[in-house]
C-alpha cells in the first residue's frame, strides 16, 4: 500500500552521486552512468528488448 | 491546433491525435529500429499483448518479411542515418517469434541493415527470442554474425513459465531452458532476460532463479494495462493519481530491488532498477518505463509499414498505426507523426496530476501505454501511478541511505 494521501506529496530527497562508493551495486550504477556524460543526447529506447 | 487524420485508418484518441500541436516539436532522430521477422509465433502465451489483446492487425500481414521489404527497411534505415550524421544504431530482430523458422531470415535482414548502412555507423544488432528455437546450431550462426540474443522468461523455474505455452498447452519451458544454458556458456551473445511479472509468483524465487541462469542483464515489465484494462489482479478506476492505493507491483518489485542492492556484488544488471536510481541522482533515463527521455524506436512491420511500438497495441485496435511504409515514406515522416512526437516531448506530455506529483520527473508518467483511457487518450497518469511512487520512494529510501554512509 502505498503511503497516506496526505504524505504523498513529500518532496523526494535530492541525492548527489558520491565520489566514491564502495556499494557494488551502486558503484555499477555510477560507472554506467559515467559513461553517458559524453552524449548529446539521451534517449528511451524500447523495453521490449534488452 | 493539428490535425493528422490523414495518417491513419483506425480512430485514435484526441490526445494526442487531435490536440497536440506538433509543429513547435524538434524531432529526435530515432536510433532503434525494430524490424519484424515473423509476424506470427509459435507460443500462444496466455497474457500476450499482441495475440490476446484488442488489436487483430497481425493477421492481415504477411506471416513473415519479404527480401524486398527488408531491402526497402534497411535503405531507410540509412538514409536516416545519413540524414542526422547519427554514429552509431541499435536494430531488434523482432516478432512474433523472429526465429520461427531458423537464424536464416534474422541474419538475412541484419545483414541488408549492416550492408545499406554508411561507413561509420556502429550496427548493434538483437534479437528478441522466446527461446525455443534457439538450437546450438542457431546460436552459432547468431554469434558468429555478431548478433546478440535476449531471451523472453517469466522467471527460472518451470512454475514461473506456466503461461507460455504452445497451441497444444505444451509448456515452452523445457526448450527456453536449453537455450538459457546455451547463452550462458556465450556471454558476448547473451543480451538478458526479459520477465512479465506475474503477482502470483514469489518475486524472490523469481529474481533467484533468473539468477541462475546467469543473464549479464535482467529488466522486470509491468503487463501492459491501461484504465479500461487494469493491470491483472487490480480493480478497474476512473484515471487519476489515487492515493492511498493497493501497489502490489510496486511491492513485488522492492523485494526484488532489496534482494539485488543487499546481493554484496552486482549478480545482474537490472535495467528498471538502475534507470530510477540514475534518475534519482539527477541522470537522464535510457528507457521508457521511466524518466522523460525522448524515445528513439520505431517499428517496421511484415509488410514494411511504419508503426509506433507494439505494446500500443494493448490499448486500441490500430493504437500503433502511423499509415506510413518504407516504400513511400522516409523515416522524418514518421518522426512528424503525433504519436512518436508525443513521446519526445518530456513534461509536456505529462497530465496536471504528474506535473504536480514530486514524484513525476522520475517515473516520467510511466511507460506511455499505461496511461491510456478510451475517449480521451494517453494525457493520465499511468494505471500503474501507484505502484511506481512506491518503487521510486523506496529506491529512494535506500540510495539516500547508501549514498550517506559512503560520502
Amino acid at each position: 500500500m502505498t503511503l497516506p494521501t496526505d504524505d504523498t506529496h513529500i518532496r523526494l530527497p535530492e541525492i548527489t552521486p558520491p565520489d566514491h562508493t564502495d556499494h557494488p551495486v551502486l558503484a555499477a550504477i555510477l560507472a554506467e552512468l559515467r559513461t553517458r556524460e559524453g552524449e548529446s543526447i539521451v534517449v528511451a529506447h524500447y523495453e521490449d528488448a534488452p | 491546433m493539428t490535425r493528422h487524420s490523414h495518417f491513419h485508418a483506425h480512430p485514435h484518441p484526441p490526445w494526442p491525435y487531435a490536440l497536440l500541436d506538433t509543429t513547435a516539436h524538434r524531432p529526435v532522430p530515432f536510433r532503434q529500429f525494430v524490424l519484424k521477422v515473423h509476424g506470427r509465433c509459435n507460443l500462444d502465451c496466455t497474457y500476450c499483448y499482441l495475440y490476446q489483446g484488442p488489436d487483430h492487425g497481425w493477421r492481415d500481414r504477411p506471416a513473415r518479411t519479404s527480401e524486398r521489404t527488408m531491402r526497402h527497411a534497411a535503405d531507410r534505415i540509412a538514409e536516416h542515418v545519413r540524414t542526422h550524421g547519427l554514429d552509431a544504431i541499435r536494430i531488434e530482430l523482432h516478432g512474433g517469434e523472429p526465429l520461427l523458422t531458423g537464424p536464416g531470415p534474422v541474419l538475412a535482414y541484419a545483414r541488408a541493415v549492416r550492408e545499406a548502412a554508411p561507413a561509420g555507423c556502429r550496427v548493434t544488432a538483437t534479437v528478441q527470442t522466446n527461446g525455443t528455437r534457439l538450437t546450438a546450431k542457431a546460436l552459432d550462426r547468431l554469434a558468429d554474425a555478431g548478433i546478440r540474443v535476449g531471451l523472453s522468461l517469466d522467471g527460472g523455474r518451470a512454475a514461473h513459465n506456466a503461461r507460455r505455452v504452445d497451441r497444444a498447452g505444451r509448456p515452452a519451458w523445457p526448450a527456453a531452458r536449453a537455450a538459457a544454458q546455451r547463452l550462458a556458456a556465450r556471454p558476448q551473445t547473451y543480451a538478458g532476460i526479459l520477465c512479465t511479472i506475474d503477482l502470483a509468483v514469489d518475486p524472490l524465487d523469481v529474481y533467484r532463479s533468473l539468477l541462475e541462469l546467469s543473464p549479464p542483464g535482467v529488466d522486470f515489465l509491468l503487463p501492459h494495462a491501461n484504465w479500461d484494462r487494469p493491470p491483472p489482479g487490480t480493480a478497474r478506476r476512473t484515471p487519476g493519481r489515487h492515493r492511498p492505493h493497493p501497489t502490489p507491483y510496486g511491492d513485488w518489485l522492492a523485494a526484488v530491488f532489496d534482494a539485488w542492492w543487499d546481493e554484496g556484488r552486482l549478480s545482474t544488471r537490472v535495467r528498471l532498477f538502475q534507470e530510477i536510481a540514475g534518475l534519482l541522482l539527477g541522470a537522464p533515463s535510457r528507457a521508457e518505463a521511466v524518466g522523460l527521455s525522448p524515445v528513439a524506436a520505431v517499428v517496421v512491420e511484415t509488410d514494411g509499414g511504419i508503426e509506433q511500438v507494439d505494446s500500443l497495441r494493448s490499448a486500441y485496435e490500430g493504437a500503433s498505426e502511423t499509415g506510413l511504409d518504407v516504400f513511400r515514406h522516409s523515416f522524418d515522416h514518421a518522426l512528424r507523426h503525433p504519436g512518436v512526437a508525443a513521446r519526445q516531448l518530456g513534461e509536456r506530455a505529462l497530465a496536471d496530476e504528474c506535473l504536480g506529483c514530486p514524484v513525476g520527473k522520475v517515473c516520467g508518467g510511466g511507460n506511455y501505454v499505461h496511461r491510456y483511457a478510451p475517449g480521451t487518450g494517453f494525457l493520465h497518469p499511468s494505471v500503474y501511478c501507484a505502484d511506481l511512487e512506491r518503487l521510486v520512494r523506496h529506491i529512494a529510501h535506500r540510495l539516500q541511505r547508501t549514498s550517506r554512509r559512503n560520502r
